[in-house]
């Protein structure tokens, strides 16, 4: 009796690990082919977002063109506003990607993995968040699986994704706070997947920003243009990896890291206004934005940290700024 | 002469005249002032309300009239040289100044400012108002000495002292907040390449002024 027990005991640890584990490999999965369709697919939808409490429709547009994304997002309330982009390759993958790339391969590849390979890797996603599917459900008239993201640690929000079975495209993204608030939320309402838009609907009008393509800049680069920086945030929060655009490009003053869900970017000024001394944060949805001002060789800087991170985080990082090389 | 009649106009306001006052304030001698008065303490009223809200720049006219008022009120209390009660009302005066800018401020701007780091942030809502802490406020105010000549002598050269401080704190608070659009922009520019979410990302960028 006692061994059968025992018996029943182990199948059920077995199975609800097993089960757990399946549940896991579900969520990468879902995520990485996530990862892909938002870029790869042509679609065109409304989506309402909500930050805080204020609400907003926009209209999104993707189509792939010659091997390049065309986007266009318009606003549909207040002023007449639009952001478009082309001219980025489906090949281009931007370190963000490479680390939700990462995450099916990464659960395959355990076992025999290379150290140098290893090396070369930025932490993995998993060590930072825990991924469960949560249940099913409808999102725009299709039929999506839901999935938590939550942290395992304070310096992210946790992410409630509704992925569409069919596509793996985002249909619905929550993200929570501390005390289980909601920062922002975004879902769309309707969305048509599979017919290109031709490249005339793309072009800009007199109301569209040109959102730039900053091209991730060659590994081998990488070291060097870090150490080109005269600056240096000493700290950063585990499975962050620093965003490096061209040389070319390279602004001396911002620095972004991403973990694969959330990004936030670190700006240094020189700053001679007495008048801006005073600290200060603004926050809207789940954008924060903190700003300080701190004295570098002895002279006034300020520091802003700009992103999807929780505030207590954003100060940790503003307050780790260090000149590397005198300016 | 005038300064009863001011008690008057706000204790009619107030709803608090007795008949004398009244009787007083409807003496065609006086309607000037009066007038004058009623109108003033209504806009301060108005403002500290909040009645103003959605005419974004009204308060810029209104401030500089409330200061140069407070001003002329100053100058009076010096010339007729009633010791303690004038030094407070140069005080005061500043003090509406004050508190005129603070709910000014706060009724346009949607940036918060911390002061100091002891302020307690984790009330903040989703989307916050700025609230802004006049810390240059407390030294201009300290300025009034007990002798009225050197009361005199500083006057003149405070008088604008408000509206300077009003349009610059606006001005810094401005620009201020077009930097953090920028930033804000620019953070987006990356993570909209980086967060998996693509062009959704820009859902949370308000302003596109160009950097």
């Amino acid at each position: 009796m006692k061994v059968l027990f025992c018996k029943c005991l182990a199948a059920l640890i077995f199975f609800s690990a097993s089960s757990h584990l399946l549940a896991s490999a579900d969520a990468y999965s879902l995520i990485d082919k996530m990862s892909h369709s938002f870029r790869e697919l042509n679609y065109q939808g409304v989506f309402s977002y909500q930050q805080g409490d204020e609400l907003h429709s926009l209209k999104i547009t993707h189509s792939v063109i010659n091997g390049e994304e065309y986007e266009r997002l318009e606003h549909l309330d207040g002023n007449r506003r639009d952001i478009v982009r082309h001219g980025h390759g489906l090949d281009c993958i931007h370190p963000g990607h490479k680390i939700v790339r990462m995450l099916a391969e990464q659960s395959l590849v355990e076992s025999n993995k290379n150290d140098q390979q290893s090396r070369v890797l930025p932490e993995r996603i998993t060590n930072f968040y825990h991924f469960s599917t949560v249940g099913t459900g409808r999102i725009a008239g299709r039929n999506v699986t839901k999935l938590l993201l939550s942290p395992k640690d304070a310096h992210r929000f946790t992410r409630q994704l509704a992925l569409d079975d069919e596509t793996g495209l985002l249909l619905q993204s929550t993200l929570i706070g501390q005390a289980n608030k909601v920062l922002e939320r975004f879902q769309f309402v309707e969305i048509a997947v599979g017919e290109a838009v031709s490249e005339s609907y793309f072009r800009e009008s007199e109301s569209s920003h040109q959102a730039p393509h900053i091209g991730p800049l060659p590994e081998s680069a990488e070291s060097l243009t870090i150490d080109n920086r005269n600056w240096s945030v000493k700290w950063i929060p585990g499975g962050y990896t620093p965003v490096i655009e061209s040389r070319d490009s390279l602004k001396d003053d911002m620095a972004t890291f991403t973990d694969g869900m959330s990004v936030f970017s670190v700006f240094l000024e020189r700053s001679n206004a007495t008048a801006l001394s005073a600290e200060g944060q603004s926050q809207r949805g789940a954008t924060i934005a903190y700003s300080k001002p701190l004295l570098l060789a002895g002279r006034p800087h300020r520091v802003t940290v700009v992103g999807e991170i929780p505030r207590q985080t954003a100060q940790l990082v503003a307050q780790s700024i260090v000149l590397v090389k005198p300016q | 002469m005038s300064e009863q009649l001011r008690e008057s106009v706000s204790a009619l306001m107030d709803g608090e005249a007795d008949e004398m006052e009244v009787r007083r304030l409807l003496v065609e001698g006086n309607k000037d002032v009066v007038l004058k008065t009623w109108s003033r303490y209504h806009a301060i009223s108005d403002v500290l309300q909040d009645k103003g809200a959605g005419e974004q720049f009204k308060h810029i006219e209104i401030s500089q009239k409330i200061s140069e008022a407070i001003a002329t009120e100053n100058v009076s209390a010096v010339v007729d040289k009633r010791g303690s009660t004038s030094i407070f009302k140069s005080i005061s005066g500043f003090a509406v100044a004050a508190s005129v800018t603070v709910a000014v401020v706060v009724g346009m701007q949607n940036v918060q400012l911390v002061a100091s780091s002891g302020v307690d942030t984790n009330s903040i809502p989703a989307v916050s108002s700025r609230v802004y802490l006049p810390n240059n406020t407390a030294s201009n105010v300290s300025f009034g000495g007990s002798d009225s000549v050197s009361r005199q002598r500083t006057l003149p050269n405070s008088r604008p002292i408000p509206n300077v401080l009003d349009a610059s704190k606006v001005i810094a608070d401005f620009e201020a907040q077009k930097r953090l659009d920028k930033f804000i922009l620019r953070h987006t520019e990356r993570a909209a390449l980086n967060n998996g979410q693509g062009m959704i990302s820009y859902a949370r960028v308000a302003s596109f002024d160009t950097p």
